[in-house]
């Protein structure tokens, strides 16, 4: 195999697993967030 | 399932509040368009190209490395418009719109320093190179970063906002600088082959490639802008929300 193809994949591989990476960090920071609200949400409902 | 989510989210009002992992947040049809999009970009990357006669199939990094780049330098015009905004209006919307491009643009720096870095390996035969264009690239990911410590670790989130947003004006400087670097010192790096006085540079596919690959990493800039945005106006809720419980607990 081509050295030069052997970077390529490797380029490949990085750039979809850092943008991954970042996608899956960006959810569980949207879904945390979320669940900080919903919770809040509901503590009156809790202390009634 | 769902019903019972939305029955239970409370209702903030001018607030986004839906889902991060469900369709309600990663909008169907940007979504569809941006993979898409990326899809035919790396097919023709891949497969469409011309392998370039020197370099070889490792040439064919550019179509990813420079895209990558371009769009780092729309992040960073954004960051520079939405901080001139901010110190402009001193609201939110301009600070969130800053902040969540600083952060997409620090991502895609770091693969232009990656994927640089990779090819450079091949073709010039090392990793690094203190090279004009490469130094004032690590500069711009130092500045970025700078800016994210900066809004991570200031204990006073109104002054973090204000130097954010001088670093987000004053960092842009460096853009040019990297654009030009090329022109204005003796470098490594080749001159730009497409945004130069004399007209693209490229032969026809691989023109159309390197465009089709600039339209789709642009989608997906957008993609993530309206998901980091988005995520932001739930963090300022929650912060709101806890701001209030404190206020009436007190």
């Amino acid at each position: 195999m081509e050295e030069g193809f052997v970077y390529l994949l490797v380029t490949l591989v990085s750039v979809v697993l850092t943008l991954g990476g970042y996608l899956a960090y960006l959810s569980g920071r949207g879904r945390a967030a979320r669940a900080s609200l919903e919770s809040a949400g509901q503590q009156p409902q809790d202390r009634a | 399932m769902i019903a019972a989510d939305q029955s239970t989210r409370p209702k903030v009002a001018g607030q986004d509040t839906r889902p991060a992992t469900s369709g309600g947040w990663f909008s169907p049809v940007l979504t569809g368009v941006t993979l898409l999009a990326l899809a035919v970009g790396t097919g023709m990357a891949l497969f469409y190209a011309p392998t370039e006669r020197v370099q070889g199939q490792a040439q064919r990094i550019f179509y990813f490395h420079v895209p990558l780049a371009w769009v780092a330098y729309l992040a960073f015009f954004v960051v520079l418009v939405g901080s001139v905004g901010y110190l402009w209006r001193r609201t939110e919307g301009w600070d969130m719109l800053a902040q969540a491009s600083a952060e997409i643009g620090l991502v895609l720096t770091t693969l232009v320093l990656v994927t640089g870095s990779l090819w450079g390996r091949t073709v010039w035969g090392t990793w690094w190179s203190w090279d004009p264009r490469l130094t004032a690239t690590l500069v711009l990911w130092f500045i970025y970063m700078g800016y994210q410590l900066i809004r991570q670790f200031s204990t006073n989130p109104t002054r973090a906002r204000r130097m954010a947003a001088v670093l987000g004006i004053v960092g842009f400087v460096d853009v040019p600088i990297v654009h030009q670097s090329v022109v204005w010192w003796r470098s490594l790096h080749p001159e730009p082959v497409v945004l130069n006085a004399r007209g693209p540079q490229l032969p026809g596919e691989m023109l159309v490639t390197l465009l089709v690959n600039l339209l789709a990493f642009t989608l997906l800039y957008v993609f993530l802008m309206v998901v980091r945005v988005r995520i932001a106006r739930l963090e300022a809720a929650v912060s709101e929300r806890r701001r209030q419980e404190s206020f009436s607990e007190g």
